[in-house]
């Protein structure tokens, strides 16, 4: 038997979650299963975004410096 | 540098004249004996021959003997002077001799980065081994005067993705933040010595000095504080050299290239460094530049000429070293610098396709060996033994070859009893076998006493326990002989290709290095089988010729025959982890354990498989993390190919980008982010959501760190 659009939604929005860093508490699952319902009530067409932009989760990562400044020289060539 | 410094520092203009004097009595001294010991052994094989020289073909073989007894020698007189400057105590003129060990303990440390060159190699091992260096730098206490810099030119996504993950991940688990860095050119020109240049020209003023590390590399905390120190107190020295032993074999050519690299390198870079002393060479890691008069004097042209001789300069380590002489600075190998380190390649193949780009770089050398302009006699020298180790192999080649001619033709053609058309008597061919026993036998002598002569300086240091023993020391030192006389010949044939190839410009990939797998059979046959019918037909020949010839050619054909099963099982890893626990080619990290190799191996990304471009575009937290890294696209590259890019990319799943589409689209922020968005949207039966919906079964609680 083929899967929902709910069913596999549902299971993306918990993966992509739990893939987030975040901890699937029973309090996260009933957000998750109140914003699917929420979203559901619209019948968006991107029922995954609709029900990630309700939980809002903050899966942000702190900015990161990949090099120091710049402190710009110059390479002499010289003779062979 | 300080005014304390200033004092403790000493007078470049005072040392140089002090080591000067010596490096000229010792180099005398070596060609005397290198040049006394080769006119002994010519005159003898002179007389070996059967016209004594006679005639062209006997001419040829003379002179080809002639160089190589004479790079032999140069090999055995080196190893003598070391194990002779070992039992003495080491050399006096040495920098790590020229100062009180609390003296150098309590200079102070100046701005140093210790960067890292990366090029496609295997993540978990390149970034691992640098947050060993990391922690063990971090255990001196020290570390607030180094940063570290991983320099990458991979061009593949599933490589580079990896790297920067890992990099973020030992930032976090290291704290390293705001010290350890990570840049990828997205233009690799030059190779190393350009990947090297733009850390130079971006961050290079802001350091004293630079330590180089390779791939492979590891280095303990306290050497990398001592080699600052070292600089710090003798501010003529440009570069300083350590002399890297091979650590973490596995399969039973890496282990005995690390038995024979800790039991006799210590012999040959003590007698080398006392050779070349203020004017040795750089062998491209494990060591430290002074940054200014590097970059004021070090930049690498082009070579101007043709073929081979024309374009970017390949192994810039030597060419480096040499320029830096040039400008007035001296380079140091210190073979009392301990605790470096490098791997080696893990199978002969792998260890011949290094030797294929190796050979080119070195051959490559000969142009600025003979053109460059005011170069220290003695960095020619240098170059010239580069290229020796290389163009020694078909020089032998060629050498058997006249033996062949040489043979058949006292065999199968009439003797000529009077070349000379104006000789009064006749020309009476002579073999003298006692003769050529002895010749070979001295021969043989020059190339194994240096191994015993290293045997006899662990036994003589009480080193024997770290290699496990007298009794399998003795037992160990003689299967690496075995060994390497059955590869010598292997190595001989692919180098003498090598050398050809590169004299005539053959385009060669330059790819990073394998360092972990096993030869397949099919491998082995593939690369070895023309070898091994060159051995075979050789040795029938010289039986149908005649069987004392067939005899003489054995100890050549045989390894050359067997080249493919030689090669297989050298690389196994079974045989080498057996023989380990049995305790044989022993070194003294597998003996006593290694800190600094435990760090490496309990690593933080040895736990965790870093994402490549599927998982990058995935995982939520890698693709941030790659979002938040990316350069946004300007200019030439328009939004609308991006987008074309995304699209062509949902619809057909990963494959239908190639490599250098992915990397556009990896690149750019906005479109990886899109990317990521639209393959959590995408229909459970396209490519995407196929893949997304196994990795959601395969791994429901899987988190990313």
């Amino acid at each position: 038997m083929r899967a929902t659009t709910t069913e596999i939604t549902l299971r993306r929005v918990l993966a992509w979650l739990r893939w987030s860093g975040l901890d699937i508490t029973p309090q996260l699952q009933r957000q998750v299963l109140q914003a699917m319902t929420d979203a559901l009530a619209d019948n968006p067409p991107d029922l995954f975004g609709a029900c990630l932009g309700r939980l809002a989760a903050d899966t942000g990562l702190p900015p990161r410096a990949t090099a120091p400044a710049l402190s710009r020289g110059s390479i002499a060539y010289g003779d062979y | 540098m300080s005014v304390a410094l200033d004092r403790l520092a000493i007078a470049p203009q005072t040392a140089h004249r002090r080591w000067w004097l010596a490096a000229v009595a010792r180099r005398t001294a070596l060609l005397l004996l290198v040049a006394g010991q080769t006119a002994l052994a010519a005159w003898f094989m002179l007389s070996v021959l059967p016209y004594h020289g006679g005639n062209g073909v006997e001419i040829g073989m003379l002179v080809l003997f002639a160089v190589l007894f004479a790079w032999i020698s140069f090999g055995f007189w080196i190893a003598v002077a070391g194990f002779v400057l070992r039992r003495l105590g080491g050399d006096r003129h040495s920098l790590m001799r020229r100062q009180d060990a609390a003296v150098l303990a309590a200079t102070p440390l100046a701005r140093t980065a210790i960067i890292m060159p990366v090029y496609h190699e295997s993540v978990e091992r390149s970034l691992g081994g640098l947050s060993a260096v990391y922690r063990s730098l971090e255990r001196t206490g020290r570390i607030e005067h180094f940063d570290f810099f991983i320099l990458s030119d991979s061009r593949d996504p599933d490589v580079w993705l990896r790297e920067q993950a890992a990099w973020a991940q030992l930032c976090d688990e290291l704290g390293a933040a705001g010290r350890l860095f990570y840049r990828r050119r997205t233009l690799n020109l030059n190779y190393k010595s350009g990947n090297v240049g733009d850390f130079l020209r971006r961050w290079g003023r802001s350091y004293s000095y630079m330590i180089v590390l390779d791939a492979d590399s590891l280095m303990g905390g306290d050497t990398l504080v001592k080699m600052v120190q070292l600089m710090e107190r003798h501010p003529g020295v440009g570069i300083l050299q350590t002399s890297p032993g091979l650590l973490n074999g596995r399969s039973l050519f890496a282990r005995t290239q690390q038995f024979s690299s800790q039991l006799y390198g210590p012999l040959f870079t003590t007698g080398l460094a006392a050779v070349q002393m203020g004017e040795a060479v750089f062998w491209g890691h494990n060591a430290i530049l002074r940054t200014a008069p590097f970059m004021a004097h070090c930049g690498l042209r082009k070579l101007p000429g043709w073929g081979l001789f024309r374009g970017p300069i390949m192994s810039h380590d030597f060419v480096e070293a040499a320029y830096m002489g040039r400008a007035g600075h001296e380079v140091w190998l210190e073979p009392g610098l301990a605790d470096s380190w490098e791997e080696s390649p893990p199978s002969l193949v792998d260890e011949l396709t290094r030797d294929k780009r190796w050979v080119k770089g070195n051959m490559q050398h000969l142009w600025l060996m003979l053109r460059s302009r005011k170069l220290h006699f003695a960095h020619r020298m240098a170059f010239l033994n580069g290229i020796m180790s290389y163009l020694a192999s078909p020089l032998w080649l060629a050498f058997l070859a006249l033996t062949t001619v040489t043979t058949t033709r006292l065999v199968l053609w009439p003797i000529d009893y009077f070349p000379d058309q104006h000789q009064l008597f006749p020309l009476w061919p002579q073999w003298q076998p006692y003769r050529a026993v002895t010749l070979v036998t001295c021969t043989l002598g020059l190339l194994f006493t240096p191994k015993f002569l290293a045997l006899a300086d662990a036994l003589l240091t009480s080193r024997v326990k770290a290699f496990g023993g007298v009794v399998r020391l003795v037992g160990s030192v003689l299967l690496e002989i075995l060994i390497s006389t059955l590869l010598a010949p292997i190595r001989m044939l692919s180098h003498s290709r090598f050398v050809m190839e590169a004299l005539f410009n053959v385009e060669l990939r330059w790819a990073g290095q394998n360092r972990t797998s096993e030869t397949g059979w099919l491998q082995a046959l593939v690369y070895q089988t023309p070898g091994a019918v060159l051995g075979l037909s050789w040795a029938l020949f010289a039986l149908w010729l005649k069987p004392m010839f067939f005899y003489w050619s054995l100890p050549v054909a045989l390894p050359l025959i067997f080249a493919a099963p030689v090669s297989v099982i050298l690389s196994r890893v079974q045989l080498g982890q057996w023989l380990r626990r049995r305790g044989w080619m022993m070194t003294g990290e597998e003996a006593f354990g290694s800190r600094l190799l435990e760090d490496m191996q309990h690593n933080p990304l040895a736990q965790t498989a870093q994402p490549g471009f599927c998982e990058s575009v995935i995982h939520p937290r890698f693709n941030a993390l790659q979002v938040a890294l990316g350069r946004p696209r300007r200019g030439r590259l328009r939004r609308g190919r991006l987008d074309e890019l995304v699209r062509r990319c949902l619809e057909q799943g990963p494959e239908g980008l190639d490599r250098i589409e992915k990397n556009l689209v990896a690149e750019d922020p906005a479109a990886f982010a899109s990317l990521h968005q639209q393959v959590w949207r995408a229909a459970p039966d396209s490519p995407w959501g196929k893949l997304l919906n196994a990795l959601i079964i395969r791994s429901p609680n899987q988190t990313t760190r």
